[in-house]
């Protein structure tokens, strides 16, 4: 449509010109007998009360003061909301040290084991950050950080298996799946107690509880372990945290106790 | 309620004066603000009716319109435009803000508007009214397409070609320079042609 035509259109454009009779009337009534009458009359009353008030008003109503105090007040409110920013968008000094020690790349390289760095302790004194780390089913690594200069000058490893615990949802949620599979009803029912919960990573989750070999690759994390016991007997349950499913129950008489021992050793059993 | 005040934003000098008075009594006498109130009344809703194309929603913006006014009215100050300009302006408001926060609420930002949202007294009017406005098709069309636009363009297209309002008219209401209406009125009927396409 070229533009000449379209203001013609909206030129001659019929438009309906309606009135809700009922509408006005009682919209009037409102207006005119209802409270907003009474307090017009009333202020009519405090007129005089107000005199001095409203003198002041008149004063600050001046162009020169009211542009002033208005470009004050807007600048104060300015000022305030930028100091607050910065106060809340800065980050803590124990991010700080744990994004230093993270981006390091001697860290990134003397950490084994498998997905991202996790940060188990930080502790920043004196204009200096001690920072615990590790990589899951890894080594430990302790960090010092000059937090001047916000750099890694110097770290420790200490050699040992890195198992992070599962978070409290992801514990209820793997007893909630293992609470609802038939074969571990009956096991509950026959009196056995879960002992613990705890995360199965893709190394060993990976690994045939019976042959040991390696049969898939799984994320870790998306499955969790867990051990009921009666009397002196463990089974333990493998649990999709993702699928939603118990995968398999090992029973006690089953040939599978060194997986168990990966974890915590023929002491716990 | 003098002759000489109309309803128009374009008034003689001497109409002025009139609506100056009468204005001056309104800030004292509610009665006063009835006059004014029976003057403005229709025209307000069907600019807000020209704004929103929708019945109900146009009752409720002319009542917030006209309880801000009253409210409103001790602070008024005379400043020789018409009294219209100013219940166009806050009319304005009322429907830009609603557009604003349009997927919330309605609006309700005088308690009293809860005493005027019963419509049980009129609701054959507004349903006569919906069918009405229904019928005219090509204002209806419109309408939906100047919706799609920016407040200020949708201001402006509806006050110049629904409203019948002049420029000088314009600035009073809008509060803007003559120019920048122009070529906000410019601009809004190019981008409405790119929505019509």
């Amino acid at each position: 449509m070229k533009k000449e035509a379209l203001i013609r259109s909206l030129e001659s454009t019929e438009i309906p010109d309606l009135l809700i009779e009922g509408h006005k009337n009682h919209l009037r009534k409102v207006l005119l007998e209802g409270a907003y009458a009474e307090s017009l009359a009333a202020d009519k009353g405090r007129a005089s009360a107000g005199s001095i008030f409203r003198g002041w008003l008149d004063w600050l109503r001046a162009p020169a003061w009211r542009m002033a105090a208005a470009s004050g007040v807007a600048l104060f409110i300015i000022a305030a909301v930028l100091s607050l920013s910065v106060y809340l968008a800065a980050p803590s000094p124990s991010a700080v040290a744990a994004d230093v020690v993270k981006r390091d790349p001697g860290i990134q390289q003397r950490l084994n084991g498998t997905g991202d760095i996790i940060i188990m302790r930080v502790d920043v004194r004196d204009g200096m950050a001690s920072v615990v780390c590790g990589r899951c089913m890894g080594d430990v690594i302790e960090a010092d950080v000059d937090m001047n200069v916000k750099t890694v000058v110097s770290a420790r490893r200490y050699e040992g298996l890195f198992v992070p615990e599962l978070t409290r949802e992801a514990r209820e949620h793997a007893l909630k799946i293992a609470a609802a599979d038939d074969r571990v009803k009956s096991i509950m029912d026959r009196g056995a107690k879960v002992e613990r919960v705890f995360p199965i990573f893709s190394s060993v989750s990976n690994m045939s509880v019976i042959s040991g070999s390696i049969l898939k690759v799984t994320p870790a994390g998306t499955q969790a372990i867990v051990s009921m016991q009666l009397d002196a007997r463990t089974w333990l349950v493998l649990v999709d945290l993702e699928e939603g499913r118990v995968e398999r129950i090992t029973e006690p008489e089953a040939d599978n106790m060194y997986y168990y021992e990966i974890f915590f050793g023929p002491q716990n059993l | 309620m003098s002759d000489h005040v109309t309803s128009d934003t374009s008034l003689t000098p001497d109409q002025l004066r009139a609506e100056k008075e009468l204005v001056k009594r309104a800030q004292h006498i509610p009665e006063a603000f009835g006059e004014l109130y029976e003057v403005y009344y229709r025209r307000i809703f069907n600019y807000a009716l020209k704004r929103t194309a929708n019945v109900q929603l146009s009752l409720d913006i002319t009542s917030i319109t006209f309880l801000k006014a009253f409210s409103q009215i001790k602070k008024y100050r005379w400043r020789d435009v018409p009294f219209a300009a100013w219940l166009y302006r806050i009319a304005s408001n009322e429907v830009n803000d609603h557009y604003r926060r349009e997927g919330g609420k309605r609006i309700t930002s005088i308690e009293s508007i809860a005493d005027l949202a019963d419509t049980t007294d009129y609701i054959d009017e507004v349903n006569q009214a919906e069918e009405e406005l229904s019928r005219h098709e090509e204002f209806v069309m419109l309408h939906r397409k100047i919706s799609e636009l920016p407040l200020i363009y949708q201001e402006v297209i509806a006050l110049k070609f629904f409203e019948k309002r002049k420029i000088r008219e314009m600035v009073k209401i809008l509060g803007k320079k003559e120019g920048t209406i122009k070529s906000l009125l410019h601009r809004g009927v190019d981008k409405l042609r790119e929505k019509m396409k």
